[in-house]
């Protein structure tokens, strides 16, 4: 095992420790800053059904593109194409409300499965078929170090900056969508293009962060940090910056400890925010008693 | 349930013209199914005049929500004419300002992080337009939506450690703070006790004398209801109506109802009334509850 100091060492000589650091921060920063309006709009399962529906996307790229990589920019435009498809899909399923046959977990349970079958089984053909490079579905499912790519920095730069300029800008009317999607819409709010929006933020910061923490724990990082922000802050816009640094701390203390242990780094992240959410669930229970 | 057994006992809407203001609502032959459902509402007419209180009663799942989701263009009618303010309620724009909407009670607003200064300015959003806060001049309008609710110094207080009576005085300011013509409430008094209920007619009838307001409330609580509104209706897919000059008889009642306590309560006050004036009796503001699988 690494002693803790190599890993400053560590930080110093690879670029690619240094690369999963800046986009660690970043993705952090993005699922923390949108997990607030996740946990009040109930919208966890959709952000893992998205995530698991990254895996399909995953596999029809390597599928069609022989000799791709995962971290293949093209690879990367077809995974998120993929999701954006089912995520507008599913979008229209849960903006009719009631007025749709299937409910909004049901669609979301079809199209994550389906996904999931359709990503096993096109990487398998694929691997099977031409023996090509193939990283293990550990990484996939549970994140890896080793899938950042430095594309990825700039991809994961610009979606912390996407999500940080809508937030701020659009602030005023994603909290009154989130307060009431009904009354926003009477008041004349543009809700429509504000359910889209928020869809296309939580797909875009899905798919990036499965890459690091993995599809299977990406949703969580999409619901700890907002539970903690909420619990300690009376106002929406403090409960976001508070899970935003919530956010960036954990996958920091995630991806050292995934150096030290060498353990993916996804099950790090988790289990630093679930403690921080227990934490701060026993603090306020003593602040009370 | 099936609508054709009920008699269509409809009456003209010129038959409750009221004080004879200009229309406020107006709905005439409308009729909308959610998909692969059977008939929410089935040739529903009736207009709403400027100034009036109108108490929308009837069971639950009689349609109560769908027709507010329609006045206020959330839902398009599919066949029928419906018109707020003289004009399609989805096609309104800057003017649906003047539809100032209570809905009914979530889970998601009563717990929502924000303190009542920041929700009451939730009202005054759309008018900002995209990108711009709400500056001092919105702050003070709040400030007085607020005190006219009569919640004056509560501004800083977490909206979701309010009790319930006064989550839905910060829900009516929110809807104050837009300047509205029409006020529209959906059953704002349910999980509210006698009291509070009271409390929130009184300052309802306040309000809608202020501000000139026309008021359409729906509840299922009809007692309630008949204190205060000067016309009410029962809706359980189509609608029936009349005004306090009339003694609804028990019989249709019952019929759109499948209700007998809440038809001899109506017709209790009613009765009341002519023998006491105006004063409801005051021992039946928690009536019995509707319920349609009578």
């Amino acid at each position: 095992m690494a002693e803790p100091v190599s890993y400053w060492q560590a930080l110093q000589d690879t670029p690619l420790l240094q690369r999963a650091v800046g986009a660690g921060a970043l993705v952090g920063l993005a699922c923390a800053c949108l997990s607030p309006f996740v946990v009040l709009r109930r919208m966890a399962f959709v952000g893992d059904g998205m995530a698991h529906a990254a895996f399909g996307g995953l596999g029809l790229g390597l599928f069609l593109i022989a000799g791709s990589r995962s971290d293949d920019a093209s690879i990367q435009a077809i995974t998120i194409g993929f999701c954006l498809v089912l995520a507008i899909a599913v979008g229209r399923v849960s903006r009719r409300g009631g007025q749709s046959r299937i409910s909004e977990d049901s669609a979301i349970g079809i199209a994550f499965s389906v996904a999931m079958a359709l990503g096993a089984m096109l990487i398998t053909l694929r691997q099977r078929g031409e023996g090509q490079y193939a990283p293990s579905w550990e990484g996939y499912l549970f994140g890896s170090l080793l899938t950042i790519g430095a594309g990825q920095v700039w991809l994961t730069l610009a979606l912390a900056a996407a999500v940080v300029v809508v937030l701020f800008v659009l602030h005023k009317e994603l909290m009154y969508y989130t307060y009431d999607e009904n009354l926003a819409e009477v008041s004349g709010l543009p809700v429509s293009f504000l359910h889209y929006l928020f869809l296309l933020l939580l797909v875009l910061t899905v798919v990036v962060a499965a890459r690091i923490v993995g599809i299977v724990l990406a949703s969580a990082s999409l619901v700890l940090p907002g539970l903690i922000g909420l619990a300690v802050c009376k106002r929406l816009g403090e409960a976001v910056v508070f899970a935003g640094v919530v956010g960036v701390l954990s996958y920091e203390i995630g991806l050292y400890g995934s150096y030290v242990w060498n353990v993916p780094p996804g099950s790090v992240v988790i289990l630093a925010q679930f403690a921080a959410f227990v934490a701060v669930l026993a603090l306020r229970r003593l602040g009370k008693a | 349930m099936s609508t054709q057994a009920q008699p269509n006992l409809s009456a003209a809407p010129a038959a409750f013209a009221g004080n004879g203001g200009p229309p406020v609502i107006e709905v005439a032959s409308l009729s909308f199914a959610y998909t692969g459902g059977e008939k929410a509402l089935d040739n529903v007419n009736f207009t709403v005049r400027e100034g009036e209180f109108l108490g929308l009663i009837g069971p639950n799942g009689g349609g109560k929500t769908t027709l507010l989701k329609i006045i206020l263009g959330l839902l398009a009618p599919q066949s029928g004419k419906v018109l707020v303010l003289g004009r399609d309620p989805r096609e309104l724009g800057a003017d649906r300002l003047l539809l100032g909407y209570v809905p009914q009670d979530t889970g998601v607003r009563k717990h929502f992080p924000a303190t009542v200064l920041d929700v009451v300015l939730m009202g005054t959003y759309s008018s900002l337009g995209l990108f711009r806060r709400p500056g001092a001049a919105e702050r003070e309008s709040a400030l007085k939506a607020i005190g006219h609710v009569g919640l004056a110094g509560l501004q800083d207080r977490s909206a979701s450690n309010l009790s319930g009576g006064q989550q839905q005085r910060v829900a009516i300011a929110r809807a104050l703070v837009a300047h509205p013509k029409l006020l529209l409430l959906d059953e704002p008094t349910s999980g509210l006790d006698t009291g509070g209920q009271a409390q929130l007619f009184d300052l309802l009838e306040r309000l809608q004398k202020e501000f000139h307001l026309t008021v359409v409330m729906v509840s299922h609580d009809v007692t309630a209801l008949a204190h205060f509104a000067e016309h009410l209706a029962c809706l359980n897919k189509s609608l029936h109506w009349h005004d306090r000059s009339e003694l609804i008889s028990e019989e249709v009642l019952r019929k759109v109802y499948a209700c007998e306590l809440d038809a001899f309560f109506i017709k209790h006050k009613q009765h009341l009334e002519e023998f006491h004036g105006d004063q409801g009796p005051a021992g039946h503001a928690h009536g019995p509850h509707c319920d349609h699988n009578h």
